[in-house]
């Protein structure tokens, strides 16, 4: 995954699409892993990565060129994110809609069984940690970013970034291992 | 199974299954409509309303009062073809109709109604360090010039503006924009001339705002003036760490300090106290003092000396001014060996945020020391099991008795 080039805000700015999509290309996983590590279901992460980057398309002309323009995607992603949650989504009806989408998986070919295997896994990984520790570790195994340009997102003192990102790779690693993972 | 190919798992594991939409927001961004950049001082979103005034004013002789108060020193100060024609400086003549108003911050705060003459309606304190300089004065019919010398003397006589806290905030409302910039910047210069003559080497930030409801209501329910309510919103804007909870605490000088160090381009001066004026929004005369703060080379040397490391063994070495938690500190980001640290330096005391003085090994961790490198094996993981997330944000709490700095917080109060 190539970084994102500031440059491309600014001609996005202007309307330019192409610079949008390889904004979109550079963003996409980081985007959708970030949104998910939040709303911890795939139909709404998938929402929020839809409406951040058009919320990204819209305000490009307000971004004032400081060197962080993930950070900036992300902020919009975290806010969006967060506003879903709040728009009071019940467990019950979470489960029910992982359930659906895996059984809807599973009706395709034998590739999507392991696709929805690994989906399991990963939300199994990412069921032990806490809140922060899910958005922690997401953000540094996809965006590159540092744990201070972390704990700046997050609003989080960097000590706590640190012991949280430690303390998550450490129940993940258990929780792998306890499904026999082997890495 | 390793933190590196844990890494590595949870990345492939999220890129296989991130839902292709490219084709679809494509086909979407036509119909989207992009804000624009408002032509107004701001660096990132803040919405923007214009309020009707309904109040017509002659066209010809708007001037859009800009900052606050001057002193009783008499008309014609005004020169040049700037200066519109008005009646005789002075209290005798009614004043007009609501033309602008400005608010003048140091740590007194003032905001002034002026007509389209360029007298002053009225004058009020916004704090109560203002009520004391306005007590007294009564500066209704004056030409604003003049009255703005009043208020800016009276605070260079009660103590309020001194070398070390030596910024003067400026700020400009009026219906007619145009008119509200010109004035704006004519009278900062004003103010720096009638400044140059005292000896603290003040530092004039003048700005002009746009009429904005949300300014205005924040501006009210924290008890401010609109003039500093715009500069948090925007610093807040600018960088995720400051909420406008927490800048809302701090005084001019601070928020000054703040300004003039915030993120802006890559290539212009962060680090030196003076920020480019932006062409027709914004004055900028002399440097927000930091005489309260270590220097940057000061925190650097501090950070380095706690983590046992020598400068010229540091590399990527960034120094920055943060608040953080309403505390102004230095950021001291440097790699060594392969690692990145991060060490937080209160601005004012020098002290390691959190951390406890004395040597430490480059490689034992400590409260706000980052340490991160993927390729640590399992044993070395164990270290950094830690089960005390309830320390953490103890180190802002500022509960120190012996620490004479809480003092120079309770001073400045807006």
């Amino acid at each position: 995954m190539t970084t994102f080039n500031e440059q491309w805000m600014a001609r996005m700015a202007q309307g330019d699409s192409q610079a949008f999509a390889s904004v979109y290309e550079a963003t996409k996983s980081s985007v959708y892993g970030f949104a998910l590590s939040i709303v911890q279901n795939r139909a709404d992460a998938e929402d929020v990565m839809h409406d951040a980057y058009i919320k990204l398309y819209q305000s490009a002309g307000q971004y004032t060129a400081q060197g962080k323009p993930m950070a900036y995607l992300l902020t919009i992603v975290k806010r969006l994110a967060y506003n879903k949650l709040r728009s009071g989504r019940h467990l019950a009806d979470i489960e029910d809609d992982q359930r659906e989408r895996a059984a809807a998986r599973a009706d395709h070919t034998t590739g999507m069984e392991q696709q929805v295997e690994n989906q399991a896994l990963l939300d199994m990984a990412l069921k032990v940690l806490d809140e922060e520790e899910r958005q922690i570790v997401v953000l540094h195994a996809l965006t590159g970013m540092k744990h201070r340009e972390i704990a700046e997102l997050l609003e989080l003192g960097i000590s706590t970034v640190l012991s949280k990102y430690r303390r998550s790779l450490a129940k993940m690693k258990n929780e792998l291992e306890l499904k026999g993972v082997s890495l | 199974m390793n933190d590196k190919k844990i890494n590595e798992w949870l990345k492939a594991q999220i890129e296989a299954e991130t839902p292709d939409m490219l084709d679809t927001l494509m086909s979407e961004l036509p119909k989207t409509e992009q804000v624009k950049a408002s032509d107004s001082v701001q660096t990132a979103p803040i919405p923007m309303k214009r309020k009707k005034r309904g109040i017509p004013f002659a066209a010809a002789a708007v001037a859009a009062a800009a900052c606050l108060v001057l002193g009783l020193i008499g008309g014609g100060i005004w020169g040049g073809s700037r200066r519109p024609e008005q009646s005789a400086a002075g209290g005798s003549t009614p004043v007009g109709a609501l033309a602008a108003s400005v608010t003048f911050d140091v740590n007194p705060s003032v905001k002034m109604k002026i007509d389209d003459n360029n007298r002053v309606i009225s004058c009020e304190s916004i704090n109560d360090e203002g009520k004391e300089i306005l007590k007294e004065m009564d500066l209704s019919g004056s030409d604003v010039v003049v009255a703005s010398y009043a208020v800016v003397g009276g605070m260079l006589t009660n103590g309020y503006l001194t070398d070390a806290t030596n910024s003067v905030l400026v700020s400009v409302t009026a219906e007619d924009k145009a008119k509200g910039e010109e004035v704006e910047k004519y009278l900062a210069q004003e103010l720096n001339t009638y400044l140059e003559k005292s000896a603290i080497g003040a530092a004039i930030i003048g700005q002009y705002i746009d009429e904005d409801d949300t300014v205005e209501a924040f501006a009210e329910a924290n008890g401010i003036s609109e003039g500093k309510a715009w500069i948090i919103k925007q610093l807040a804007a600018s960088n995720p760490r400051l909420t406008e909870d927490s800048l809302v605490k701090l005084s001019t000088q601070e928020l000054m300090v703040l300004w003039t160090n915030r993120r802006t381009e890559k290539n212009s001066q962060a680090a030196s106290g003076s920020a480019q004026p932006k062409k027709n929004q914004s004055s900028m005369y002399g440097t927000v003092s930091t005489k309260k703060y270590i220097s940057s080379d000061e925190a650097l040397k501090k950070a380095l000396t706690y983590v046992g490391v020598k400068k010229h063994q540091a590399r990527d070495i960034e120094v920055d001014f943060e608040c953080e938690k309403g505390v102004i500190i230095y950021e001291v980001d440097f790699d060594y060996n392969g690692r990145e640290y991060g060490i937080d330096v209160d601005a004012v005391s020098g002290k390691i945020i959190g951390g406890a003085p004395g040597k430490a090994s480059t490689l034992k961790q400590k409260p706000g020391v980052e340490v991160d490198d993927d390729d640590d094996d399992d044993d070395w993981d164990d270290r950094y099991e830690r089960d005390d997330d309830d320390d953490d944000d103890d180190r802002y709490e500022r509960d120190d008795d012996d620490d004479d700095d809480d003092d120079d917080w309770d001073d400045d109060d807006d």
